[in-house]
């Protein structure tokens, strides 16, 4: 019984240890795993994390002039997969973590951003543009591609760019037998 | 109670001192119990029906959700079977991350279970201990993995995150404060005269019993078997790294308290070793090639071994996954152990083993 | 903070909780937010009861599987009104990874009125407070004590 007895004593001179919240500040690591957010300015609409979402937690709809990524808070159970699978890295985990909600708002607990496609500076059919982030790795060796210009293409209007580029070729309307490489 | 009458008891499946719905129906005559019989099933999720329609990444994150006490193990060892099925190699760096999140998961889960225990005695001062000690380990898992419970360290082909240089010195600064205080625990476990008249000799499983019954984990080590994965079959960094397997030879419940609270040290210096040997690194490898094949594996969970298997057909939605989790093995053993017991000594008995039912019924 | 305490300390609503099949995060979470001193719920007055007819706060985890159905319908009708019912974790909100399994039932909010949600899988105790303190506020309100 001493050995408890002398803890019981410690506890007690340690003072209480009782976490004052919500009635005072809180113990709550930077790393946490909180809200899913996207980034809208990365997001491509590939569907990467509806693929790898276990509890089918994020819709992504298209339509022709953009898409539409919602994450469901209310399904999400915060394993991050889906950080860790998205090839542009544009859905992150924050700290937020106060959760509790009215039942009439249940329905409000989402992340959803709108991405608006743009018309390809090549064809005029809307496209996705391309993060200026992934097209600076893309085109990272390539100092003579503008960026800015390439983003604002289509993948097959791009493609074209590519093989004229690389072969040398005079027109972008030059048979497109390089596609495979580019 | 010279005119031997015999009651039927039930008990659950919504008890207060049920944490998950069980329906017990105890046969008792005055305070003994003859009968103990067991409706389960209020736990059944159809996992392994749910895995076959997941892909494999997908259920990384489903298994981890079997049973959030030894959550670690489910996905390691699905993880592991994973790679096996697809012939994968994980880097060096991942097998010591693996350990380090296994093993704190290992000593959260048995300060758990000890906690309770001191619960069920009644001795709420120590249970109140047990679990603000324990808060030190939720607090590491928080800040390093971000999730108290579900960590999601693993996912297939290596390690979710990476355990940076400050994350090391979080960690071993925080191991330096759990040390002395289950050092304090394990003696006042064992040696406090409450705890000890009430589980020395309670819940006894003979060895001839366990070998027959198959027990693993802490209740056959508290048994005196020595069993463990880890050692048999050294998986992830375990074939490098130094440990004892604790085994006890009281074959009680007092004695499975000991193997639980002994083998929280041998997780410390492990998860100390980890960081001291872990090489730099990737902690991903790349994809490997899906085929039809087959593959096991097996890991030593909390609670006792974990088993795997996996059938893929060449897409990334296994054919089939199987699970066998230690509490299947170890309810058995309750006959045995609750054989003639108490009424009082049922809740008691029955934390013993660590029984985990989302795990067995899943 | 002293309104926030006045309006805290008004009544005592006790805790009952039901697990539905849950995978043990929530539930020991609940268990750690109600019974360690760390979080201690009884801050607030309230306090884990072990019958159901004690209760005036009713705290669900897990899924809802088809043979809890019917025991978290019974024991829901066991409480006397007015009730608040908290759904803790995302499986009684929307089946969470189980969704779509053979072996569940309905999401909660389609068998019984929930009131207050927490989502988190689990939710830390912290969370769980806020939903506690939440729930309270909703039981004074249907109590017509006090406007929430």
């Amino acid at each position: 019984m001493a050995g408890f007895l002398k803890v019981l004593l410690r506890n007690v001179l340690q003072g209480p240890s009782t976490d004052p919240y919500p009635l005072g500040p809180t113990f709550s690591p930077d790393s946490i795993r909180g809200k899913v957010v996207v980034d809208p300015t990365m997001c491509i609409g590939c569907g990467m994390c509806v693929h790898v979402c276990t509890a089918g937690a994020i819709n992504i709809q298209h339509n022709e002039n953009g898409h539409v990524i919602t994450i469901y808070r209310n399904s999400c159970c915060l394993c991050a997969n889906c950080h860790l699978y998205c090839p542009t890295g544009a859905i992150t985990l924050t700290d937020d973590w106060h959760s509790a909600h009215e039942q009439a708002v249940k329905y409000q607990q989402i992340e959803q951003q709108h991405i608006d496609y743009e018309p390809c500076l090549g064809c005029g059919t809307p496209v996705r543009v391309m993060p200026l982030a992934l097209v600076s790795k893309l085109y990272a060796g390539k100092p003579d591609v503008d960026p800015e210009h390439v983003r604002h293409l289509c993948p097959r209007c791009r493609q074209m760019e590519d093989a004229v580029r690389t072969y040398n070729l005079q027109h972008p309307e030059a048979p497109a037998s390089g596609n495979d490489e580019a | 109670m010279s005119g031997t009458k015999t009651f039927s008891m039930p008990l659950g499946p919504v008890h207060v001192a049920l944490e998950e719905p069980v329906y017990f129906n105890l046969t008792v005559e005055g305070e003994i119990v003859r009968k103990t019989h067991l409706t389960s099933g209020h736990v059944h999720r159809g996992m392994e029906a749910l895995a076959m329609r997941r892909n494999i990444f997908q259920n990384a994150t489903l298994v981890e959700r079997v049973c959030s006490l030894c959550s670690n193990s489910h996905s390691f060892t699905y993880a592991m079977v994973v790679e096996n099925a697809l012939c994968m190699h994980i880097p060096e760096r991942a097998r010591y991350l693996r350990v380090i999140a296994e093993e704190t998961k290992r000593i959260a889960s048995h300060l758990f279970n000890t906690a309770i225990q001191a619960h069920i005695i009644g001795f709420h001062s120590l249970f109140m201990h047990v679990m603000e000690v324990r808060e030190l380990m939720q607090d590491m898992k928080e800040t390093v993995y971000g999730n108290r419970m579900n960590i999601a360290a693993n996912c297939v082909g290596g390690a979710k995150q990476d355990i940076n240089l400050k994350k090391q010195e979080y960690i071993l600064k925080q191991l330096e404060l759990i040390e002395p205080q289950i050092r304090e625990i394990q003696d006042i476990y064992a040696n406090d005269p409450m705890v000890h008249t009430r589980t020395y000799g309670l819940g006894l499983l003979p060895v001839d019993d366990a070998i027959a019954l198959g027990v693993v984990g802490p209740v056959a080590r508290g048994s005196g078997i020595t069993d463990d994965c880890r050692k048999d079959s050294p998986y992830a960094a375990y074939g490098d790294l130094d440990f004892n397997v604790i085994t006890e030879t009281g074959c009680c419940a007092w004695s499975r308290v000991q193997v639980r609270l002994r083998e929280c040290y041998e997780s410390l210096s492990l998860i100390r070793q980890c960081i001291d040997r872990m090489p730099e690194g990737d902690i991903r490898a790349p994809l490997g090639k899906l085929t039809v094949n087959s593959a096991v594996a097996r890991t030593e969970a909390p609670r006792g071994e974990v088993f795997y298997f996996i059938r893929t057909n060449g897409t990334d939605v296994p054919e089939r996954l199987k699970w066998r989790v230690p509490s299947y093995m170890n309810w058995e053993a309750l006959s045995v152990m609750m054989k003639d017991c108490n009424v009082a000594d049922v809740a008691l008995i029955t934390n013993s083993i660590d029984p985990c039912v989302s795990c067995t019924e899943r | 903070m002293s309104n926030l305490l006045n309006k805290l300390s008004v009544r005592s609503p006790w805790l009952f909780r039901i697990n539905a099949g849950s995978c043990n995060g929530c539930d020991v979470e609940l268990a750690t937010t109600a019974l360690i001193p760390r979080f201690d719920v009884e801050r607030f007055g309230c306090r884990y009861c072990g019958s159901p007819r004690h209760a005036d706060v009713v705290l669900i985890t897990g899924p809802v599987t088809l043979k809890m159905r019917d025991k978290v319908l019974k024991l829901w009708d066991e409480i006397p009104n007015p009730k608040v019912t908290v759904a803790v974790g995302i499986c009684p909100i929307s089946g969470g990874v189980f969704r779509d399994s053979y072996s569940l039932a309905e999401p909660l909010d389609h068998l019984i009125p929930v009131d207050v949600n927490v989502p988190g899988c689990p939710p830390r105790p912290q969370a769980i407070l806020e939903g506690v303190v939440l729930a309270k506020k909703i039981w004074m309100r249907k109590l017509g004590i006090e406007e929430g």
